[in-house]
């Protein structure tokens, strides 16, 4: 089953932020490199928070880090989630990025845990886009 | 900024109610003019008098509602105010507006209402992420990250690690603020006592939080006006006068919010009120607090300085916060168990208690507890993003 496509919500994607979904698309994970300072950012901006530099490029992350925090949704909050019940929704720390929003598949909620190690795994969704999911390191 | 010159210098002068909890068959904007109508009255105000009016954070119609503005608001109370506002997001700034205003000499008495109908109209919880016609509104939506519920509760299991707190904590949170509501007959949860069985016994929605743990939606609306406490010594009402306020914003997106007892809104914000009012936490008779959830109380208590991280285990008790506890904390049920007004509950029911007009729940009459001088109230916005620290003082 594994392109069983599981998650069907069409994904907003503004001018900002094209080039990180255009990366999800390749299974490439891309944040906003600062030309100046290189600071890494996410979400999408056209200005570095740090130094307010215009200049930047987008640079791939190694897709691994760590939890920070996580929630589990027991009940549906929509209906393009409600055969995944009960799903984690978690804050992972990117070891060489940002903080960045995901699911945590591939397991029982009940494994999971704060500071627990995780990895990169790509998701298909909708059409021909995949969701950048992590699960628990080895 | 040093704002100790502004000590006492301005005053609520006046405070509307409605009808509230389940009432059909009224729109949004009848709530916001009924509530303004009745603080004006209560102020001993003419409508005129009025050159200031900030609606409160604006949600989309519901039902067959028109959507209105702060205008529709102004002409129904037949005013034409120097300066209007209409709040489309959750920052709590209506405060330090005010009293810029009023400081200015742009505005002598400034109105700020909040209304919805939104329990009659069945406001949904997911509205912060998808619209009605279930279009993601930012990328979240990918990640099944629905509602405001995902966010507080994120920094909850934080908190749950760092600090050993849970469900065990904020189910004293739950059943104190149910027992003021018993006391309070406006209450949606008036006469609806609740266990720690009915907490335990309550289904997780998004685990660690269950609905218990989570504000309903309520018909109503609720005013206050905000004067010099100069012009507010002329008027009706009893004086109760702002000793200290603050406002800090932390615009963190959710995800990147951390549980930090220092850099957060409400630990910056109740400092400079604290340092505004020359006073500490131990000189606070009760607290009337944002509860959007009840981990949302833990958190501003923590923040406020009641106790330190890690210590809600031992602290936070029923008893403690309840009716006849030391620290009385959301004396009228709050938001989880009276309604859902945002910070017009806390800070309306601050006022009716420093006025002695609370009704069956005033502090001084419940066995147990104490007339209140000084109530620390607190409005929140966000994700714990925006914080409005507030000490009322009773003259
Ligand atoms: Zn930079």
């Amino acid at each position: 089953m594994m392109n069983e496509i599981k998650y069907t919500l069409p994904t907003k994607i503004q001018d900002d932020n094209a080039a990180f979904w255009e990366g999800c698309k390749n299974q490439r994970l891309l944040f906003q490199k600062c030309s100046e300072c290189g600071h890494i950012r996410y979400p999408a901006s056209v200005v570095c928070p740090e130094c307010l530099s215009l200049e930047n490029e987008w640079v791939e992350s190694k897709g691994e880090g760590t939890v920070y925090s996580y929630v589990v949704f027991r009940r549906p909050f929509d209906n393009s989630t409600k055969e995944r019940i009960p799903y984690v929704v978690a804050v992972v720390e990117l070891d060489d990025g940002p903080t960045f929003r995901t699911n945590i598949v591939d397991c029982e909620p009940e494994q999971v845990a704060c500071d627990m190690r995780v990895s990169l795994k790509w998701e298909p969704a909708v059409g021909d886009l995949y969701l950048p999911m992590f699960k628990l390191a080895e | 900024m040093d704002l100790q010159r502004l000590r006492n210098k301005y005053a609520i002068a006046g405070v509307g109610f409605t009808e509230q909890g389940k009432v059909p068959g009224r729109t949004a904007i009848s709530f916001h003019v009924e509530a303004c109508a009745n603080a004006i009255k209560d102020a001993g105000l003419r409508n005129q008098d009025i050159d200031g009016v900030f609606v409160y954070r604006h949600f989309e119609p519901l039902g067959n509602d028109y959507d209105f503005n702060v205008f529709n608001v102004a002409e129904q109370l037949g005013i034409r105010p120097a300066f209007v506002s209409q709040e489309h997001y959750c920052h709590r700034t209506w405060l330090t507006s005010a009293i810029g205003l009023l400081e200015a000499g742009i505005c002598n008495y400034v109105i700020v209402s909040y209304g919805d109908n939104a329990r009659s109209g069945r406001r949904k919880f997911i509205h912060e992420l998808i619209t009605e016609t279930n279009v993601a509104k930012n990328d979240g939506a990918a990640f099944g990250d629905f509602s405001q519920m995902a966010k507080y509760a994120m920094v909850a299991r934080r908190a749950m690690k760092e600090e050993g707190t849970g469900p065990d904590v904020w189910k004293e949170i739950a059943v104190a603020q149910r027992r003021w509501a018993n006391l309070t007959p406006r209450a949606s949860m008036y006469k609806k006592p609740l266990t720690y069985e009915d907490y335990y016994n309550d289904p997780m929605l998004i685990d660690p939080f269950r609905g218990l743990d989570a504000v309903g939606n309520a018909d109503g609306g609720r005013a206050l006006i905000i004067t010099s406490t100069e012009r507010a010594r002329d008027l009706k009402a009893p004086l109760v006068t702002i000793r200290g306020f603050a406002g800090a914003n932390v615009p963190d997106m959710a995800f990147r919010l951390k549980n930090d007892d220092e850099k957060s809104a409400g630990a910056v914000a109740s400092a400079k009120a604290y340092q505004m009012a020359g006073v500490g936490p131990e000189n606070i008779d009760a607290c009337e607090l944002y509860d959007c959830f009840s981990f949302t109380v833990e958190h501003t208590l923590r923040d406020c300085g009641f106790f330190k991280a890690g210590e809600s285990k031992d602290w936070l008790t029923a008893e403690r916060i309840g009716p006849g506890g030391s620290l009385p904390v959301n004396t009228s049920g709050g938001m989880l168990s009276e309604a859902y007004f945002m910070g017009m509950t806390g800070a309306a029911e601050s006022v009716m208690q420093l006025r002695g007009q609370a009704g069956e729940n005033q502090l001084g009459t419940v066995p147990g507890t104490k007339m209140p001088n000084l109530i620390l109230c607190t409005d929140n916005g966000a994700v714990f993003n925006s914080n409005l620290t507030m000490i009322f003082e009773r003259s």
